[in-house]
This record gives C-alpha cells, structure tokens and sequence, in this order.
C-alpha cells in the first residue's frame, strides 16, 4: 500500500453495516462498554470497566499480559459474556447478541485461519454465510485481495503463505464484511520486527482508507504509542489511563503507567516542600525539583521522580542548583543516529539517557567517564512511592 | 568394538526389520496369493494358475458373504463414526478439567480381553438379560429381548468394540483445532451448529480418515463378534476364511477369499490415507 494504491474500494461512503439491525445515525462505529467485569474463578480479569469509543478512531488498548485487555476485546467481540455490564456497539445494547450478530469483526492474534479452505473461501466465509450472491461476493473478495496486495494469490491455501500474507488474509476475511468496528488481538505479535513495521504502517492507511473504528489490542508499547488515535493503558483489569499517546507519554497518570510506557528513570526520595505546582525531592543521589505532581503527595512521605532518558543532559562541569548528579558512564550504546548512555551514581542507581551521537565526538564521552547529570524542572514527573509501582514492566519491550 | 566391526553392525542392522517382515509378513504374503491360484485337493494344495478358487469365491454363499462382511464393515463404521464424533468434540473442546478422565473412561474397556467383553454382551443382549429387564421396567419393551443371533446384535458389538479406535484420532484431531479458528467461524457469521459443519468437521478430516481406517480394515477381518453375537446370521468373510483353513482344509479357496479382502482394504487404505493427510504439508520459512 506504500505504492500507488488501486482504486479505493469499499471507501467509507458506502460503507455498509454488516449486523442484522441498522444502526442509529452517527453512532455507527462507536462502542460504549460500562461497569463491565469478568471473573475467572478468584480472579477478576476485568474490574468495573467504563470505556467510550469513538466512532472511525483508532484505539489501542496497551497492558501486560493479565491486565485484561485481551478479555475486554473478547467482551467487545461477543466471545466472552460479561458478569455484569453493558456492551453498545453502533448504539445497540449487543452484550447477549452472539459474535455474529454484532457489527463487529476480529482479526485474532494467530489469524486464525480456515486451513482447508483457500485466499479466496477464507475472506469469503463471512459473506457466503451472510446469503450474499456469487457475483457480489466474488466481486468484494476481489476487491479485498486487491486492497491488501493479495490478488495474486486466490487460490492458495493458507499454509503456502508468509506470515504476512497470513495476515493479511486474516485483515482482508474480517474486513470484506464492513463491519463498523474491527477487532485487532495482538495481530503483529507473530511477524518479525521489519514485516511488523511495514505492517503497522499498512493498517494506519487501511484505517484512514476504511473509516472503520479499529481496536487495537497490544502488550507493545511502541506500537501502541506510534499507531493509535488514543490509547488506553489497562492493568490488572482497570483502566490505569486513557488519552493520547503522546499525553500519555508525556504526563504519565501514575508511577505504574510511566514505567510501562516508554523507558524512564525512576528516582525515589523523600517529599522535601510542595509549593504551588512545583514539589522538591530529597534522595541519596540529588535534590529534585518537579514541575508535575501525580497523585497525593505529602511533607515527608516517600515519593517517585520520573524523567525519560531524552530529558537527562550530559555535562562535564558542576554547575550550580538542584536536578543535577554525579555519576559514571557504565555503557555507550550506539543506536542509528543517538547513543544510550547507561551511567551509575555512587549510590549504585542506575540511569539511562539519550543523546544525539554527535556529543560522542568530542570523545570525552566514554565508558568509565564521570559525568554531571542535568534535568529541567519541567521534565520531572512526581508520583507518590508505589511498593509495585516501580517495578519494570515484564514485557512492555521486546 | 572396534570401527570395522560397528560399521559392519550399522551395514547390517537395517536388515534385521527387514528379514523380520520378510518371514513373518511377506513370505506367508506371497504363500497366500500363489494358493489362490492353486488347485484344492482333499487337505492339500496343487500348484497351478487357475481362477477356478476366485470364480467360486465370487458366487453364491460366498459373494452373499463377502458382501455382507462389506456391508457390516462400511455400516459399523459410519454408526462408530455417529457415535464416536459428538463424544471425541465434547471431550476434546468441552470437557475442560474432566477431560484426562473422560478419555481414561474410553480406554478403559482396553483393559479387559476383547473376547470377555463381546461375551459379557451375549450375556447383557440374552433373551432374558438385564437389558430387556430395564426396558420392562422403564416401559419401553414387554416381553423377551429378541436381539441376540441378529445382526442388530453383531452392529451393537462391532460399534461397542471399535468405539475407541474410532475415538481417539477424532479426539486428537479435534483437539488440535484452535480455538481461535472456531471463533473466527463464528465472528464471520455462522452459529453452532454450521460452524462445526463448515469448520470443525473438515479441519478434523485427518482424524476422521484415519479413525475410519482404524474401524473398517478390522472390522472387516472380525470374527469373534458375528460369531459370538451373531449367531448363524453373523457369518462374515473372516469366520469363512478361518473356516476354509481350519473345518474345510481348502486352503486354495480361503487363500483366494483373504486375497479378495486385501484388495479391498488395500483400497481404502489409499483413499483414507490420501485424506488423512493434514493441511500443513510443507511450512513456508
């Protein structure tokens, strides 16, 4: 799709909906979930959730495995039946209407795939059992193969095709039905890392292309942060935060969320003063100064400073004030055009910071170096001190 | 060991199955086909090339028989099929935390020799038996049960006995359908029930193949059960060619008979094998 693309089939304009019953207008594409749970035994997967999604965005819902996104997805698709709470898709209460009654369709994390049926039976399945003519339904197969470069292989069996193009099949099988909202389970999880970028780029442009309400379900961070219009940050069955990727990554709501999303440092100290907006920190290693305060911070109390590592600067001098440490360059991780600085104070915490490549030239830059560590009051996030919240997501990277 | 002498051993050892197949296997293999074209004489075998052994093999008692033994075979197999099916599905996708138990519940009846339990249905199935006890009393049947010596009776111990063989590689191949798959059915648009008619069923055509090749090659060989439950209306190709061999001493005409039979199963054993085969031949990198 990166190349000229064919004609741009099944547009929004006719986009047609694929449930039972029409939709009301305007809500077409919307999901509303509200105090929905699901318990498994002792556990509660899903705790009381309300989300609102909106009609034609791209949503992704971010969390480790066991936070209870996937089950959510599943509630949304009518796999799973909610212990309590509703399910409106398009404006229509669906929580006891089976999957194929709902104008939803999900692409599943291993695609899923018929194996006994070729390209062409697969993305067809859904139109075939929906009563649709042979011409029509040849027509929208067509349409679909071409939409995500699969025409050249109709009659090939799943098995005789890449990863990719699995996938795409998968795309193309849920797609073809127009339904209002598409269902993505982790559908990258299994393509290696430069399919998986060429692919996300190719939803983004199916989404823009289909106007369809993607969400899109993901324990990557970096994809979350790259694709979606909005993203929620799910943990242990509750939502933790829902905004922008970039407001979220850049004013993380809670200690949990900033170590989830992207890399940062986390230094813990004691709540020195409060004032107005700003609140100082005492720790081991630096006085602290924060522009954000999260949570309820109290005198005295312990506390979190986050910064992200492109927010430490590297300088040789002291200067004066707080945000500043000393500390030694363990590690310098060259990666493309920025190096990652790994460095240690003597309190034995460790930083990571990034900075362009070019500051390696003066060579004064290197492992074993003592450094001054500078930061900008205003990159200083303050969170209240968690006993689990700082604890490092178990696979928020690859 | 020295090289020479392990690297001789490696030389020879492929050969040890072999000569194994060769005396127990082919060798009585290729005795059987040179007796079917040979001459009967009273407890001997004349060599010849005579179709005289097929001709009569082909005709009257013996077709009705061989026939038959087809029909019980190809019968058996589709009631196994019917019956086996809903219980490997509910085992292999429904039975959650009971299912070791469930499938250790199927073998169990192994465990038993397969000559007490076809007797043990003599015994259930007699006139007088504890089956026609319970219909009484549950009002469904008055008077003596009339199945024994029938072949309601031989159906009912062929699907009993082979019920596990049947089972097994449909519960396997059922198992190994993912999830995911049957929601996929189900998100684009089919129920229950279509879904397992347009998704299950043909994904667990491997298993099904090969549980009906499993039921119908011995099925067709059976020879306890027609004879125990079946009365003289049970008399099926298996007991007639042990008949030839043992009562008779025509070894040509039994040797022809087990030649016919090979055949036939050599066919379904083409066909079945052919659909047995999965749908992931070769995995792209």
């Amino acid at each position: 799709m990166a190349r000229t693309r064919p004609a741009p089939v099944a547009a929004a304009g006719e986009q047609e909906q694929a449930g039972a019953q029409p939709a009301e207008a305007g809500l077409a594409g919307s999901v509303v979930l509200r105090g929905v749970t699901k318990r498994y035994g002792d556990t509660l997967a899903v705790k009381n959730l309300t989300l609102e999604v909106r009609s034609g965005e791209f949503l992704s819902v971010l969390g480790p495995s066991g936070s209870g996104k996937t089950t959510t997805m599943r509630i949304v698709g009518g796999f799973v039946a909610p212990d309590s709470g509703t399910v409106e898709i398009s404006g229509r209460n669906v929580v006891d209407q089976p999957p194929f009654r709902r104008d939803v369709n999900t692409v599943f994390q291993s695609y899923a795939l018929f194996p006994h049926m070729n390209v062409e039976d697969n993305v067809g399945y859904g139109l075939r059992r929906r009563g649709i003519g042979r011409e029509e339904r040849r027509r929208r197969v067509a349409e679909m193969l071409e939409l995500v470069r699969l025409s050249h292989v109709p009659h090939s069996r799943p098995s005789e095709l890449s990863g990719g193009m699995q996938q795409r099949v998968a795309l193309a099988r849920a797609l073809v039905n127009r339904p209002s909202v598409l269902l993505l389970d982790e559908p990258l999880g299994a393509l290696d890392r430069k399919l998986r970028e060429d692919m996300q780029i190719e939803l983004r442009q199916l989404h823009s292309t289909l106007g369809t309400t993607f969400i899109y379900v993901t324990h990557d961070q970096e994809e979350a942060l790259s694709m979606s219009d909005r993203l929620v940050v799910m943990r242990d069955g509750e939502i933790e935060q829902l905004g922008e990727p970039g407001a979220v990554y850049d004013s993380p709501a809670t200690l949990w969320v900033a170590g989830f999303v992207g890399a940062s440092n986390q230094i813990p100290g004691l709540v020195r003063a409060l004032e107005q907006g700003d609140a100082e920190l005492e720790s081991d290693v630096a006085r602290i100064v924060a522009a954000h305060r999260h949570g309820e911070l109290r005198v005295g109390e312990r506390a979190v400073a986050v910064i992200r590592p492109e927010d430490l600067h590297i300088a040789h001098e002291h200067g004066e004030g707080p945000n500043r440490l000393r500390a030694t360059v363990e590690e310098l991780l060259v990666v493309g055009g920025s190096v990652k600085i790994v460095a240690m104070t003597a309190g034995g915490l460790e930083l990571l910071a990034r900075a362009a490549r070019s500051s390696l030239e003066s060579g004064e830059l290197r492992a074993g170096a003592e450094i001054w560590i500078t930061w900008r009051r205003e990159a200083v996030h303050v969170y209240p001190w968690q006993p689990d919240g700082a604890s490092a997501p178990d696979d928020g990277e690859r | 060991m020295s090289e020479r002498a392990s690297d001789a051993m490696a030389r020879v050892m492929p050969f040890v199955p072999l000569a194994w197949l060769a005396v127990l296997f082919i060798g009585p293999l290729v005795m059987t086909i040179v007796y079917s074209f040979a001459n009967a004489t009273f407890g001997g075998v004349q060599l010849a090339f005579t179709l005289t052994q097929y001709n009569q093999a082909l005709s009257g008692f013996y077709l009705t028989i061989f026939l038959r033994t087809l029909e019980f075979a190809g019968l058996g197999t589709l009631l196994c099929l019917a019956v086996a099916t809903p219980v490997a599905y509910v085992i292999a996708q429904k039975a959650g935390r009971l299912r070791p138990v469930l499938l250790v519940l199927l073998l169990v009846p192994f465990w038993t020799s397969f000559l007490i339990r076809t007797l043990a249905w003599e015994t259930l199935l007699a006139a007088n038996g504890p089956i026609r006890d319970a219909l009484n009393f549950l009002g469904l049947h008055h008077g003596l049960l009339n199945v024994l010596d029938t072949k309601t009776a031989v159906f009912i111990g062929i699907v009993y006995g082979y019920l596990p063989l049947m089972a097994l590689p449909l519960y396997v191949a059922f198992e190994r359908i993912p999830a995911s798959v049957i929601e996929a059915g189900k998100d684009l648009g089919t129920g229950r029930v279509l879904t397992f008619l347009r998704v299950t069923l043909p994904m667990a055509r491997p298993g099904l193949a090969t549980g009906m090749l499993l039921t119908f090659v011995p099925m067709t060989g059976e020879y306890i059960i027609p004879s125990l439950l079946g009365g003289d209306k049970g008399t099926l190709i298996g007991g007639l060619i042990a008949g030839q061999y043992l009562d008779s001493l025509d070894y040509p005409l039994g040797a022809s008979m087990a030649v016919l039979i090979l055949l036939v199963l050599g066919a379904a054993v083409v066909v079945l094998t052919r659909v047995s085969r999965g749908f992931d031949p070769e995995p792209i990198p």
